[in-house]
């Protein structure tokens, strides 16, 4: 009893420390609370999660902001959730569905364009599934908690409030109305310039995604489609995109997954942009159009 | 800095507690029996761990340099000695120069990846000094392990072989306070490095953008002070206390600066094992140990020229190496070196630390400003 004690004397601090992190960050696992807090903004997914808690689907259209802004959910009887994510590639989807962040049960169809499938787009750093085993909780969101503090305290010094945003009906961002043609040109011209040097070998990691998934799907007897989102008829497909279409193209066919391809179908004034459409024109239509494919019988 | 990457964070306290935990147990097999020798592939792994390509240009550089020292111990005319100590002294530090005029310089290749040289030279220089002045032997071993220590092979402290050597054969050993005391200084470092420094950077951009007058500029100046202060006190804390799990007792860096009355007293608690090494490896060693007064002025502005171009060769550096070592001279001629704490009335002594400090926040505005700057924030001190 009494070495007991000494001993708890002398390694008080450490025991108390190990219980503190390695219990807080159990509890900040499990709970998530930055991801629940309606003062930081909320990444697409958490928006999805606090529109859906349990994160299960039988139907879902997954995708980029692409997805996101041109395919309206129970617009028509398919049963289809919109899973549109910010900077969503094939490999997001996959680590979502592999680390049960998202469940998906009868179908999947996969909203795509040349950037789904590449390596080195930029992301959303506090998607969950980029969180590597070693990182812990705080470590993870710091970016977002320091903005807040930062944020806060300037905004106190100012004479301002501390909390300085109700995120708790923030939605996903959808577009409306269209550029003028000098801005889709320029914002164009901006997307050929960053992406037009790639093709399939900087896809690596995004097609061995897609094998994994087709695994995954062909596991959990789900159906895997993909779609190829519209993109603006006053626009080139420029030839960086359509290799790697062509390449995921093959790849598909390879593993039977059915594709279907929409890239130019909607007419050029339904567009906001490149590819997202206009949510009060484009997105209806292209909906209406997609879901008889969508509510086809596997 | 390794530490800021949680990656190679885990990788470090991994190791460094991996490797506290085996010793601990071999200690109570055998109180003989000692681990250190093993520390080395703790050390390897980090640094394959970081880039095999920098743990190739490390074994190349350990195997090089300890081929200057098997060569110094062997070579017995005294005029012979001298030379080789002075050419493998400066044969340490190649690399170094090289990646200070590597733009006028033909490109290597890139496995001279010089991660922490300007430090790890220090070490390798030092044990060739130890191998000259001490005429002893370095078993290879265990100077892989003092060039490779991975606890403080980025940013120091400075080892010497002489200390790295004592804790060698025999280590502190691994007991509840140790581990106590390191977890509390290790997350005093991380909170200076990770939240006051971060917090410092936000008032710094917020008095740049502020008109510079004189309580402006005195708040950048204790601004930058402070963010120096808690940058590279933190990572010394950090490193000291993750080597302290090792068995190895680092040297301090810093001793309560503040409390300098004279810029001597200054240099021996601000970032002491790299004045001390400057010191001791080059002046005392050039000039005898019986110093005049002009002679130690001369060594002080030298020191300071060294220090501030071994930062960097700009002339940032080179105008706050001129500007330390000046005063540092002025001190040493004018007899103001020292300064008792007891003998000195409080007001005196407290106003001289003011100024000292002062002084050198000055100089520490170079790590946050350019010379333009730095200039636009001294005038601003005439300027209410």
């Amino acid at each position: 009893m009494r070495k007991t004690l000494d001993f708890l004397k002398r390694g008080g601090f450490l025991l108390l420390l190990a219980a503190v992190l390695l219990g807080g960050e159990a509890w900040m696992r499990a709970a998530d609370p930055v991801g629940h807090m309606t003062c930081i903004p909320r990444s697409d997914y958490e928006i999805i999660r606090r529109d859906y808690p349990d994160m299960t689907f039988e139907r879902a259209v997954f995708g980029s902001s692409a997805v996101t802004a041109s395919y309206i959910a129970g617009r028509n009887d398919t049963g289809y959730v919109n899973l549109g994510v910010d900077y969503g590639t094939v490999k997001d989807i996959t680590e979502m569905l592999e680390k049960g962040l998202v469940t998906v049960t009868d179908e999947l169809v996969l909203g795509l364009n040349n950037l789904s499938f590449l390596d080195s787009l930029p992301t959303n750093e506090t998607y969950p599934w980029h969180r590597e085993w070693y990182e812990p909780y705080l470590y993870f969101q710091r970016d977002r908690l320091y903005a807040l503090i930062t944020e806060g305290v300037d905004s106190v010094l100012r004479g301002g409030p501390f909390l300085l945003r109700d995120t708790s009906n923030q939605q996903r961002v959808v577009y409306r109305g269209a550029l003028t043609d000098e801005a889709l040109f320029e914002s164009w011209g901006s997307l050929v310039e960053r992406f037009g040097d790639t093709g399939p070998a900087d896809c690596a990691e995004n097609f061995a995604a897609l094998d994994r998934l087709a695994a995954w799907c062909g596991e959990h007897g789900v159906r895997l489609r993909a779609v190829w989102m519209p993109w603006n008829g006053k626009l080139e497909i420029y030839p960086a995109a359509q290799s790697i279409m062509d390449a995921a193209d093959e790849r598909m066919a390879a593993l039977g997954i059915e594709v279907l391809d929409a890239t130019r179908v909607v007419p050029e004034e339904y567009f906001f942009d490149t590819g997202h459409l206009n949510y009060d024109v484009g997105s209806p239509w292209f909906t209406d159009w997609l879901d008889p494919w969508l509510a086809e019988e596997g | 800095m390794w530490y800021l990457q949680a990656d190679t964070l885990v990788f470090l306290l991994g190791a460094a507690l991996v490797y506290a935990l085996a010793a601990a147990a071999a200690r109570r097999v055998s109180p003989q029996v000692r681990l250190t020798p093993f520390l080395l592939l703790f050390d390897l792994g980090v640094l394959c761990f970081v880039s095999p390509a920098l743990a190739a240009f490390y074994i190349g550089y350990t195997l090089v340099t300890y081929a200057f020292l098997r060569i110094l111990k062997g070579v017995k005319g005294p005029a012979l000695r001298r030379g080789l100590f002075v050419l493998f002294c400066a044969a340490c530090a190649l690399p170094f120069f090289y990646a200070r005029f590597a733009l006028l310089l033909p490109a290597l290749p890139a496995v001279f990846t010089l991660v922490g040289f300007a430090y790890n030279m220090l070490k390798a220089i030092d044990a060739v000094f130890y191998v000259y002045y001490a005429d002893k032997d370095i078993p290879l071993i265990a100077y892989a392990n003092f060039l490779l220590f991975f606890p403080v092979f980025t940013s120091g402290p400075i080892l010497r072989y002489r200390d790295f050597e004592r804790d060698y054969l025999s280590p502190g050993p691994l007991t509840l306070q140790v581990g106590t005391a390191a977890a509390k200084r290790f997350i005093r470092g991380m909170f200076k490095k990770m939240v006051l420094v971060a917090l410092l950077g936000q008032v710094l951009a917020r008095l740049l953008e502020a008109r510079l007058c004189l309580p402006v500029s005195l708040a950048l100046i204790i601004v930058c002070w402070a963010t120096l202060y808690f940058d590279l006190s933190g990572y010394s804390d950090i490193a000291i206390a993750v080597s302290s799990l090792t068995g190895f007792t680092v040297a301090e860096n810093f001793k309560n600066p503040l409390t300098a009355a004279s810029f001597t007293q200054f240099w021996r608690k601000w970032h002491v094992t790299l004045s001390d090494w400057i010191r001791e490896h080059i002046f005392v060693v050039v000039s005898g140990k019986r110093l005049g007064r002009p002679a130690s002025a001369a060594i002080g502005m030298g020191t300071m020229l060294v220090m501030s171009m071994w930062h960097g060769f700009t002339w940032e550096n080179l105008a706050c190496g001129a500007f330390m070592g000046g005063l540092l001279a002025l001190e040493n001629l004018l007899g103001l070196t020292t300064a008792d704490r007891r003998r000195t009335p409080k007001g005196i002594f407290w106003l001289r630390c003011a100024l000292v400090n002062f002084a050198f926040g000055i100089n520490a505005l170079s790590f946050s400003m350019d010379l333009g700057q730095m200039w636009d924030v001294v005038k601003g001190l005439v300027r209410l």
